[in-house]
């Protein structure tokens, strides 16, 4: 019951004023990170458009995007010895006193950059509501679609002129159950197809980025500005998403074409490929970085689907955690090692948990009640560990902590509003993050 | 002003007049609405269906579109591509009042519709594979075996009997097996393909347990339709893919999120149920020659008591959703979204926009014998199909107040592409593999929302393939435009014969500047101008 009326009183606690503290801390300490990280992009490319763009960038952030939902107990929140434990045990941290699953050795001993939230509790129950909302912030509102928080950000942070995609989806395997009919979703939504991302496939490199056979790169965009001024009635009269879209991606060739080779992890000393590797996950994780060293504002990774355990959820995970904790590890260590851990926000997550009970096929179903996520770096305090579970994981017993709350978190640490409103003629106003939700301000540094 | 239209304006209040007491009274119009007889031209029931909705929400529709752009926008959607440069022209000058519905009639009944119509057909039903599936499929008969069913306009519920049954009487339907075949013996893809597909309901949310937004679908019905199928199983036959049935097994529970467990009866939505007894539970069957109807061949195993059969028999016929989701699909597919929308969301959590003209034309399409050309040359014929696309206002696109722009298909554009080029060699940009491999970047039928990504333009953008197809060198059609044409005039006909219209004056002016630029190059600014209207939106969408 206390945590509820705490809960209450952080929602109903006045917005703004911890955001404002937030704007001048971050913004000082954003300008700082932005320098260190110019002099990391030079020794790495030479692709001189990038400088600018790498110059004027704030904050930008990675989400590991763990799809289907991976299991708390065999994360970050194990109980051992319980009937909800399961076969694996659990490891102390370097945070006295934090234990995660002996499954994230890695992990274990870098908690103390980590900031974690055990104290999950959303509503939807299936793939496609929950990956929905826990990427958007909010459940639909017809019929205005909420941009997603990559393309807010990406709207926010990033610079729609910049040649490099400031918003990507390393995106393994387009199949894939309801993961597809989300990816076949309206992304940028109200924002506009501009802040959509830039998919990217199984392959670690685009392709048709040269110039055509005996063409100029002027002739090229002489070539394109043709076709926008031919396009623009039409898609001024036809206010159309779909319509909208097929014209945006045109607009994003010739940028492409120049970062080409920030999409080819070839390019990579083979050490880093092997430290991540060999898995798409580790790639894709790897060109993450990568991106975001080199003018990206938001990467997503994700991850296939391979983390809904309905069958034998201990071997899955058996399989899966470790690979997890070694792309944490390294992508923390990394970030750290390239002093951009302070101005990238990494976060770490599925769209619910998994149940405290196994069903008849030895798998953990769906649970969006009490569950897990962790975040790093950007804005956020390090080694902090915010709500608990009971002692069987079946329900929140500190703190509950929704879409919202996270969201108004995620902002908040990259210096974002996260009461931000947009009007929209003849609707309610909408609002970055709805119902006033409050920071968790315990995890924000 | 053709007659389609004159009609449509002439009978139109006639017919409300008739109906108006009935039908579109305020209040009444949902008693009334089952009352609308059948006889009626469904065309002008859509149109004032569609009416009553401008009219209940202050929208004002937006005009008829002109001649040219009915002509692009019904080639597209009936026969999948543009017309040819002297298409438009015969039909721009054709001066019989009622050449559109002329026009309408002579695509339907051409080969070019079932060829598309069965493609279309196909990329729903089994969707985009590599180029080994797709090869796969038409060795098995299934392309023709739809393309046959689309060419002779067979009954839909009869097509769908044949795909879901499986049991082919003649070689000509032995294709239909690939539907299930393709599925590999997986029983729960079979039940959610099927659902989705035959009924236009998706229900792999109630595998755990009850649809949690959708409150008519119960975990028991997704059981249930996975136990009418999991008796089955793939063989190969020397006449290709069959389905063998089991007379025995199938009996399992299945368990609820609460750990509650429940029979898998033969059941699905609408109440339809088929009895069989269960053995008990210690009891184990035994296979016996005597529960097979003895076939002389070597084919598949068809037991006496069939659940595959039984399905046909006793749920998917008369099924109300069978029509239902048949004509939303179609109306998607002509106007651009469904009644209810996606179209294979007919669920209690996805209301349709106007439920009764959904209901009455559904009951008409079942009472015409599941007449899919029918159903088609009245959407056609409608007005509301005849609208401009241009959005003047802001209204929601579900009144369908306006033409919504649709994205051609793969194979549409591809093709729409290939008949204004009129390449030399038109197998080189129509080989299997770069079929595939265009099916694959542009794979959307009926989508959602269709959204573009960036390999889309990157490949139209630098591709080899449409760099060298939009080429003075392979393209006939660039070819015999230089000549002795000024630029203006390569201008106008490139814009009259890729687009339909002619460009504005701005348009002109501004091209004319890009082919002033390339002076010492002309051939490169003809090349640059057809690909840039080639790659435009305006192409790209049917509108």
């Amino acid at each position: 019951m206390t945590t509820r009326s705490d809960s209450e009183k952080m929602l109903n606690a006045p917005c703004g004023s911890v955001d404002h503290r937030l704007h001048r801390r971050l913004f000082l300490q954003g300008s700082l990170a932005g320098a260190a990280s110019v002099a990391s992009f030079q020794s790495l490319f030479s692709v001189p458009a990038f400088a600018d763009s790498a110059k004027a960038r704030g904050k930008r952030c990675i989400l590991l995007w763990l799809c289907g939902a991976p299991s708390q107990f065999e994360t970050w929140d194990p109980k051992p010895g319980r009937p909800s434990g399961g076969p694996f045990g659990s490891i102390p941290t370097s945070i006295p006193g934090v234990h995660i699953s002996e499954l994230m050795p890695r992990t274990a001993t870098i908690m103390d950059q980590l900031t974690l939230v055990r104290s999950m509790s959303t509503e939807p129950t299936e793939h496609f509501q929950a990956i929905d909302m826990l990427t958007r912030g909010e459940s639909p509102r017809p019929p205005f679609t909420r941009p997603l928080l990559g393309s807010v950000l990406a709207k926010q942070l990033g610079q729609l002129d910049s040649p490099v995609p400031q918003f990507v989806l390393l995106d393994p395997c387009p199949e894939g159950n309801e993961f597809k009919s989300f990816k076949a979703a309206n992304w940028a939504g109200w924002l506009g197809a501009e802040y959509g991302p830039v998919r990217v496939g199984g392959k670690y490199r685009l392709e048709n980025v040269g110039l055509p056979e005996g063409m100029t790169a002027a002739d090229h965009s002489e070539r394109e500005a043709l076709r926008a001024f031919l396009s623009r009635k039409f898609v001024n009269d036809h206010q159309n998403p779909a319509v909208q879209s097929y014209n945006a991606v045109f607009e994003r060739v010739k940028g492409l074409m120049k970062s080409a080779p920030l999409f080819d992890l070839s390019t990579l000393p083979e050490s880093d490929r092997a430290k991540y590797g060999p898995g798409t996950f580790g790639m894709h994780a790897l060109l993450a970085r990568h991106l975001v060293e080199n003018g990206s504002t938001f990467v997503m990774v994700a991850n296939g689907m391979p983390w809904d355990c309905h069958v034998f959820n201990h071997e899955t995970h058996q399989m899966l955690v470790p690979e997890m904790d070694k792309i944490v590890f390294h992508l923390i260590n990394d970030l750290k090692e390239r002093s951009m851990l302070d101005d990238t926000l990494v976060l770490i997550m599925g769209e619910f948990g998994r149940t405290p009970w196994l069903n008849e096929a030895r798998g953990r179903d769906h649970y969006p009640k009490a569950w897990s996520m962790a975040m790093a770096g950007c804005g956020l305090k390090p080694g902090a560990v915010y709500g608990a579970t009971d002692e069987n994981g079946v329900a929140v017993s500190d703190n509950p902590i929704n879409q919202r709350r996270l969201f108004a978190t995620i902002y908040a640490a990259l210096g974002l509003d996260p009461h931000e409103s947009y009007d929209l003629p003849g609707f309610p106003t909408f609002y970055r993050v709805e119902a006033d939700a409050a920071p968790i301000a315990e995890l924000l540094a | 002003m053709n007659r389609t239209i004159f009609r449509c304006l002439v009978l139109a209040p006639l017919i409300a007049h008739v109906l108006s007491d009935i039908a579109f009274a305020q209040n009444s119009q949902t008693d009334a609405w089952p009352t609308l007889p059948f006889g009626l031209n469904p065309a002008h029931v859509i149109d004032l269906a569609l009416e009553h909705g401008y009219r209940t929400h202050s929208l004002r529709p937006s005009g008829l579109v002109d001649d040219a752009t009915f002509a692009r926008r019904v080639y597209l959607d009936l026969v999948g591509r543009v017309p040819t440069t002297k298409e438009y022209q015969d039909f721009l000058r054709e001066a019989d009042s009622i050449k559109r519905t002329t026009l309408i009639d002579r695509l339907l009944e051409s080969d070019a519709h079932t060829e598309h119509m069965a493609e279309v057909l196909d990329a729903i039903f089994i969707g985009r594979t590599n180029a080994d599936q797709v090869k796969k499929r038409a060795e098995a008969g299934w392309i023709g075996y739809l393309q046959k069913a689309v060419g002779e306009n067979r009954p839909w519920n009869q097509v769908a009997r044949e795909v879901v049954l499986a049991r082919p009487t003649s070689p000509e339907v032995r294709g239909a097996s690939w539907y299930l075949y393709s599925r590999k013996d997986k029983h729960q893809d079979i039940a959610e393909a099927v659902s989705k597909d035959i009924f236009g309901v998706r229900i792999d949310c109630a595998q755990c347990h009850d649809h949690p937004l959708a409150d008519e679908i119960k975990q028991k019905h997704y059981w249930g339709l996975v136990a009418f199928f999991n008796r089955s199983k793939n063989v190969d036959t020397p006449q290709g893919p069959g389905i063998s049935e089991s007379a025995i097994g199938g009996f399992s529970d299945f368990a609820n999120l609460e750990g509650s467990s429940s029979p898998n009866e033969l059941r699905y939505l609408d109440d339809r149920y088929v009895e069989e007894a269960r053995p008990a539970k210690d009891v184990k069957e035994e296979e016996r020659e005597e529960l097979y109807i003895a076939t002389d061949s070597i084919g598949p195993k068809v037991p006496k008591f069939s659940r595959r059969e039984q399905f046909v028999e006793r749920v998917l016929a008369d099924h109300p959703l069978l029509a239902k989701a048949m004509v939303n699909r179609l109306w998607g597919w002509m106007m651009g979204r469904g009644l209810v929308h996606p179209v294979d969301s007919l669920d209690s959590f996805h209301p349709p926009s106007h439920p009764e003209l959904l209901d009455w034309l559904a009951r008409d399409f079942a009472a015409s014998g599941y007449d899919i050309r029918r159903l088609l040359k009245a959407l056609a014929s409608t007005q509301a199909y005849q609208l401009e696309s241009t959005t003047a206002s802001n209204s929601d696109p579900k009144w369908f107040a306006s033409g919504l722009p649709k994205p051609l298909t793969a194979e549409m554009l591809q093709r729409s592409m290939l008949v204004v080029l009129d390449p030399f060699e038109p197998d080189r940009w129509n080989s299997l593999d770069q079929r595939v491999a265009f099916a694959s970047l542009f794979p959307d039928v009926l989508a959602e929302e269709t959204m573009a990504n960036v390999a889309q333009g990157l490949l139209l953008s630098n591709s080899d393939s449409i760099t060298e197809l939009v080429s003075m060198k392979n393209s006939r059609f660039l070819q015999n435009m230089g000549g002795e044409l000024d630029n203006t005039m390569v201008i106008e006909s490139l814009f009259d014969c890729i687009l339909g219209r002619k460009p504005s004056a701005d348009e002109v002016a501004y091209c004319n500047d890009y082919f002033n630029a390339r002076a010492d190059r002309r051939d490169r600014a003809m090349e640059g101008l057809a690909w840039a209207i080639l790659t435009s939106a305006e192409f790209r969408f049917n509108h």
